[in-house]
């Protein structure tokens, strides 16, 4: 069994990278499909055509496109993305100051949206059919339709505007050096509480929804039926058998939640004027950046593909029979 | 007693409505498209130059305001949707499509018209406005009839006929208005007068006016043809490839599987919104290719729902009898297969017709849309957050189409969804 298992693990990791493989190469196709080479739009089309030739040949633009092509793959693997025109420093570099805040920002998003989701499902299983699950279910329906920059300028709007409590652009205030220990804590509070509501909007009615639905489920099946016929407790069925099945459902729509959040900090970022990948991106495409843009393409995948790749581990660890599923 | 009013009569209903509130511009466009017709025949190389995307828009509203009641009477019995309970999902549903197909008609302005910016700027919802109309000069119109009758009823960006006003006085000579700070003095044979005052006419902006004095409630009702727009074709190519591939790898199995759903893979990875803000980067963004974008980004979930359902298929004994009959592929799809997936693929339709829907404004309002030649509900609402502490109108009207619509759509999705459930478990 051991072994099975770490041959599964093994599996998995090769068609995730497989996949990035896949990504890189769809990239690449965007890149030679898309109007204008590399060269053009590098060079201000006032510049002579020689020097033109000069930097379409140190591209290597004139070999052959399966070399390119190659050449592109190779850089990418060895951590090579370019450099970006506006930083005027490797692709990399720039990501590596951007993304610290991306992935503590989204998984302080991601912990909140499960916290607060298991909050209201606990309370709508507890008075099931009553007010309050109907309410909950009524307003995490509407919640689920509102797009995240909607509810973002809202807040600004109430919090921001009309009541001046929370910070409505950056991640500290311009005096902060000023501040004591607890102060700059304060501030960063400040200036974050607005943008991890906003996104955790996005989420808590998807978590909230499949975690309610597979819970109901659970609790209407048979088995539940008949462990309540020998005796056992409500709360000892919930606590031991309901909630490992139906948490194993929600890890699966996990992986795809992770992917609107990411989706959702770079609209949350640019309102927010926060320091994180999605700002970066978008002042990437609108200063046409190109060799930036598609760094954070693939960091955005690498990021999916790894988080998809936790959350299966942590799936078969809690429910073994999907191993034997995989396995075959 | 809500209860009791059926679908057929919701649309006729609201179609009177529409013909008693706009019977002036309706029975214009009548006469326009007359006028059309008879042209054709005396003078059609003008008329066919005078004809534009507008002209054509208003000519169908005029037509289908009055087929529509024909074709529901004629359909009544067949189509069986139409003698059903109204419902909110329903009613929403009607409303926006009218509004799709009726967008020339509903609104009274050109979505862009803007008319004296001092006046008009940050109206806030149902102010007045008055305005005073100028003579026109007949004399240098040696045009043909259709054209001069074209010029009163199409609704342009720019109308010289009149101008909106704060205040004004009549002189003995010439007619003096204000408009906020500024003072304006027309002659006063250029003004149309009537009982020896100047003809006055108050405007009420129903839903306000933006920065720019465009009329906001023109604007949400041509913003949703946009988003439908954009929303079906690129639905439409989506149900295309999806279908396509997912035939391919569900029906020849092996290779072609295997490829097809590492792919898929691939593509559900990548967070839509970075593959489609880089696509959009490198081919610009127009209205072709938000279209083409949002398309290819979201095949897969319907590649999904028909492989599988496929697979499944291949299973049942009446199509392994139907493949040993040698029936072609062709005939296998249509007549096989299609009608057994329908309702998981509409059902997926309606969501991903929602998504696409949520995509488009998110990156209007991101700065990567149709272009500023559109109206649409996120370029309004990105437009109107510079300016949310003169007016929460600019933002609060176009949002609450777009969170109406999409919770329209997400709610027919799920209904659609139990519905089929019920079927399949009885």
């Amino acid at each position: 069994m051991k072994k099975s298992k770490s041959i599964i693990f093994i599996r998995r990791v090769l068609t995730s990278i497989l996949v990035l493989f896949l990504l890189i190469s769809f990239v690449f196709v965007i890149i030679r499909l898309s109007p204008g080479d590399p060269a053009q739009k590098y060079l201000s089309p006032k510049l002579s055509p020689k020097l033109y030739e000069e930097i379409a040949n140190s591209y290597h633009l004139n070999s052959p496109i399966a070399e390119q092509y190659i050449t592109f793959v190779k850089n990418i693997f060895t951590g090579d993305l370019g450099i970006s025109y506006t930083y005027r420093k490797p692709v990399v570099s720039v990501i590596g100051q951007y993304l610290p805040f991306t992935i503590f920002f989204s998984i302080t998003a991601f912990i909140l949206q499960i916290i607060f989701s298991s909050l209201l499902v606990y309370f709508a299983v507890k008075y099931k059919g009553g007010v309050i699950d109907k309410f909950l279910t009524t307003s995490s329906m509407v919640i689920y339709a509102v797009p995240v920059f909607l509810s973002s300028i809202f807040l600004i709007y109430i919090f921001s505007y009309q009541m001046n409590v929370f910070s409505s652009s950056g991640i500290r205030s311009f005096n902060f050096d000023e501040f004591s220990v607890m102060g700059k804590l304060l501030d960063y509070i400040k200036h974050l509480l607005l943008p991890l509501i906003a996104i955790s909007l996005t989420g808590i009615p998807i978590f909230y929804k499949y975690l309610r639905d597979s819970i109901i489920n659970n609790l209407n099946s048979l088995y539940v039926m008949n462990l309540s016929s020998l005796g056992m407790s409500r709360k000892e069925i919930i606590l031991k058998h309901v909630l490992p099945n139906s948490v194993n459902s929600v890890i699966a729509v996990a992986g795809i939640e992770l992917g609107i959040l990411l989706g959702g900090t770079v609209i949350v970022e640019t309102i927010f004027s926060l320091p994180g990948m999605g700002q970066l991106t978008m002042n990437a495409v609108l200063a046409r950046d190109y060799p930036l843009v598609v760094g954070c393409t693939i960091t955005a995948g690498i990021l999916i593909l790894l988080a998809n790749l936790i959350a299966d581990v942590i799936r078969v660890s809690i429910d073994k029979r999907l191993l034997r599923e995989l396995m075959t | 007693m809500l209860a009791r009013i059926k679908i057929w009569m919701v649309i006729i209903l609201l179609l009177l409505f529409l013909i008693v509130l706009r019977f002036q511009l309706i029975s214009g466009g009548i006469k326009l498209l007359y006028l059309f017709i008879i042209s054709l025949f005396s003078n059609p190389g003008e008329v066919w130059i005078q004809l534009d995307f507008s002209t054509v828009d208003l000519f169908t509203s005029v037509i289908l305001i009055f087929a529509i009641p024909i074709i529901i009477y004629k359909v009544r019995n067949r189509w069986k949707f139409l003698g059903r309970n109204v419902s909110l999902i329903s009613f929403s549903i009607i409303v926006i499509s009218l509004i799709f197909v009726f967008a020339p008609v509903i609104t009274n302005y050109n979505p862009n018209f803007q008319n004296s910016l001092k006046v008009t700027r940050f109206l806030s919802p149902l102010q007045k406005v008055q305005k005073i109309y100028f003579k026109e000069n007949l004399s240098s119109s040696n045009k043909g009839n259709f054209a001069i009758h074209k010029k009163k009823v199409i609704r342009s960006a720019v109308d010289e006929g009149f101008i909106y006003f704060d205040s004004l006085t009549a002189r003995d000579d010439s007619v003096i208005i204000f408009q906020s700070g500024t003072v304006k003095s027309f002659p006063k044979e250029k003004i149309v007068f009537n009982d020896g005052k100047p003809k006055v006419d108050s405007k009420i902006f129903l839903l306000g006016t933006d920065e720019l004095g465009r009329d906001i409630f023109s604007r949400i009702v041509y913003g949703a043809r946009i988003s439908i727009v954009i929303g079906i074709f690129s639905v439409l190519l989506s149900l295309v490839l999806g279908m396509l591939f997912g035939f391919i790898a569900g029906y020849y199995g092996g290779y072609y599987d295997l490829v097809m759903s590492r792919i898929t893979d691939m593509f559900m990875t990548v967070p839509s919104i970075f593959f489609i803000i880089m696509a959009l980067a490198f081919f610009g963004n127009s209205l072709i290719s938000i279209i083409v974008v949002l398309g290819f980004s979201g095949w897969m979930g319907l590649f999904k729902i028909i492989k599988g359902e496929i697979v499944l298929i291949k299973k049942k004994d009446y199509f392994v009898t139907s493949n040993k009959l040698k029936l072609p592929v062709k005939n296998l799809l249509f007549n096989e297969i299609l009608p057994v997936m329908i309702i998981p693929v509409v059902v997926n339709v309606v969501f991903q017709f929602s998504n696409v829907i949520l995509a488009e404004s998110s990156l209007s309002y991101l700065g990567l849309g149709s272009g500023l030649n559109y109206p649409s509900w996120g370029s309004m609402i990105l437009s109107g957050q510079h300016y949310m502490t003169q007016g929460w109108w600019l933002i609060a009207f176009p949002g609450f189409a777009l969170i109406i619509t999409l919770l329209t759509f997400n709610l027919f999705g799920e209904k659609i969804k139990s519905y089929y459930n019920q079927i399949d478990n009885s």
